[in-house]
């Protein structure tokens, strides 16, 4: 056994080194002694990779920031290469504070019920509504969701104070989880946080231990 | 190694862009009390309650904090250690109860009744009286912790307690501090005390009317009571070139922690405390090398701490992180969604803390659209209230040049709460 040589930054490492102790390389996936070293190679040419502008406000920001440094908006170049990228649109559902909403085509709100399974409670959607929080009310952190689980054992249930959310694209129903707790679930499958799934007339949803059943009637 | 931690690193992309120049990543690390971790509920203590008696406290917030001060005493046995410093303007502060395990309880409890108010305030006389009994009790096997209480601003002696607060970092003692009250004139400052607890690795928090101090001390001290390790400091040693930008702690709650470059390339943080539940959780902002295509070990991460009831000293934890770099552009979109949502907090949390910090330095314009940025952040993240709050203040600023001071000692707090668990 022999001395190695780092490929990536040539410093020589000791027989039997994991990593290069100068630039970290992983040297197991090195052939020691006398193997065909290839050095390793740059993809990304600096040209297209070197900052990112920030469509807000226009401010410079270091390769690979997800979050602009200035302004805090989210960075295009983080988006997920999902269907339709990081977050959903929801449509301008959460207008910034002082514009008035206008008023929106009735095949964008949430309609029809929902019914808890235990107590075959029934839940009316609160009409009129492009987006229905479903959760806990807490008046001391002022949170109010649409439908409030508390006086249906909620908080045992493990339901978060904005747990999930109803809404609708494009005339189909979604449900997506708000990063809760104890998670949500759709016919038993539990679903990814901040992705709305579809949803359809009959499915059954589990938010924490609760469980109801969602009917578009 | 004793296993009492478990140490989890995770990047924030599964693989990360070979590239030629810097480029910025994000690494969580998660410190977790290990599930055969000696059952922390119940810890030794030592604790040293440091109170304002200046007279804005007269009446019912003195009451409030003598309550609350006799409450912890209930809660303490003859296995801790407890002192009580209260400060005024006068130079020294009064030693109430000097450091001693708790045996008669009443005896102390008498001594508490008998404070009085009287004077101003100068805050930096009661931790330095505070820390020197710390100090004579300070051992591996209590968790040692200040817990202090002001409700007024505190005069000329910032920077003394700014020393004081690095003292007790160096000793293994975090500060916990609590301002009473929210709005008066010539009230306690948020950034101060933000401060002493960053400098320490303790936390701090508004205690909006004296009704609630006795609460507040009480969870306070049941977090130092369910530490499972103390005294911990974690160490981050980085391969050259590595560049660490900001180390944010996430949970229990967000705070911006203080790095101090120890050798070339390493790093520490002072953590505190680890508690049983939530242990800590850490984000480290960082500027990565140019790298080739490879994978590479660019940091190792160790946390040493004491681990109070056994008395073990020095104990060690540490784990490597190491990264990916590939030449297939169609493979480094993938970002963990757990972490892109806590960066999205610590986001919201940073630019609201700059505005509040731009309006006390009177940059009109610059609170304004860093609190409008904020909101909508907050409105991202779906916390309609604080973002409706950020906004009320823009507008309050942007008219008249001030924020409500209620709200300015509030909404420092408010976002540091983001990342909490219900």
């Amino acid at each position: 056994m022999s001395v190695i040589t780092c490929p990536s930054c040539n410093t020589p490492a000791p027989p039997g080194a994991v990593f290069c102790d100068h630039c970290g390389y992983d040297l197991r996936t090195v052939a020691p002694m006398g193997g065909q070293q290839v050095p390793p190679t740059y993809m990304i040419p600096s040209a297209e990779a070197n900052e990112i502008i920030c469509p807000n406000c226009q401010h410079a920001n270091i390769a690979g920031s997800v979050f602009c440094e200035n302004c805090g908006s989210q960075l295009a170049q983080a988006a997920a290469p999902g269907p339709s990228g990081l977050k959903p649109a929801v449509p301008a559902a959460q207008p910034p504070a002082a514009a008035a909403p206008a008023p929106a085509p009735a095949e964008s709100m949430v309609v029809g019920r929902l019914v808890i399974q235990d107590s075959q409670v029934t839940l009316p959607i609160p009409p009129g509504k492009q987006v229905i929080i479903i959760g806990r009310e807490d008046p001391v952190s002022g949170v109010f969701p649409d439908i409030d689980l508390d006086p249906h054992g909620g908080h045992e249930a493990g339901v978060g104070r904005r747990h999930a959310q109803l809404m609708v694209k494009e005339g189909q129903v979604y449900i997506e989880d708000l990063d809760s707790v104890n998670g949500t679930a759709v016919n038993r499958q539990r679903i990814a946080a901040r992705q709305p799934q579809p949803l359809k007339s009959g499915d059954e949803l589990r938010l924490g231990k609760m469980a109801l059943i969602y009917y578009s009637k | 190694m004793s296993g009492e931690l478990t140490l989890i690193a995770t990047p924030h992309r599964r693989v990360y862009p070979a590239m030629d120049i810097a480029q910025q990543a994000y690494i969580l690390l998660e410190i977790t009390p290990s599930a055969n971790a000696p059952a922390a509920q119940n810890q030794p203590v030592n604790v040293c309650l440091v109170l304002d008696r200046s007279g804005s406290m007269s009446g019912e917030k003195l009451n409030a904090m003598k309550q609350a001060a006799r409450l912890v005493v209930d809660q303490l046995g003859v296995q801790d250690l407890l002192s009580v410093v209260i400060f005024d303007d006068a130079q020294p502060a009064e030693l109430v109860v000097p450091g001693a395990p708790v045996i008669d309880r009443q005896a102390i409890q008498r001594k508490i009744e008998a404070i009085e108010e009287r004077g101003g305030t100068h805050m930096s006389t009661g931790m330095r009286l505070g820390l020197q009994e710390l100090q004579r009790g300070r051992s591996p096997e209590r968790v040692s912790s200040m817990i202090l209480l002001t409700d007024g601003q505190t005069w000329e002696d910032q920077q003394e307690c700014r020393d004081l607060a690095d003292q007790c970092r160096a000793a293994g003692i975090s500060i916990q501090a609590f301002g009473l009250g929210v709005g008066a004139e010539n009230n306690w400052d948020p950034r101060l005390l933000e401060e002493l607890a960053q400098r320490s690795g303790g936390e701090w928090m508004p205690v909006e009317s004296p009704d609630q101090v006795s609460a507040a001390f009480q969870k306070t001290l049941c977090a130092i009571q369910g530490a499972v390790v103390a005294n911990a400091n974690l160490t981050m040693r980085m391969v050259s070139g590595v560049t660490p930008r900001a180390v944010w702690r996430t949970a229990p709650l967000i705070s911006r922690l203080d790095h101090h470059a120890v050798g070339a390339n390493d790093i520490q943080v002072f953590l505190g405390e680890i508690r049983q539940g939530t242990g800590q959780a850490l984000l480290a902002d960082l500027l990565l090398p140019p790298r080739a295509a490879g994978i590479y070990r660019l940091i190792q991460a160790d946390v040493t701490y004491d681990v109070p009831g056994s008395g073990l000293k020095g104990q060690r934890a540490a784990i490597d992180v190491t990264l990916d770099f590939v030449n297939d552009a169609t493979q480094t979109g993938q970002v963990d969604e757990r972490i892109m949502n806590l960066i999205e907090k610590v986001v919201a949390h940073r630019l609201q803390t700059q505005a509040l910090d731009d309006a006390a330095a009177g940059n009109v314009s610059r609170a304004t659209q860093r609190l409008r940025a904020a909101a909508t952040r907050l409105l991202e993240l779906g916390e309609v209230e604080l973002a409706r709050q950020a906004d009320q203040q823009a507008d309050l600023i942007e008219k008249g040049g001030h924020l409500d001071p209620a709200a300015a000692q509030k909404m420092r707090y408010a976002t540091k709460r983001l990342t909490e668990i219900e």
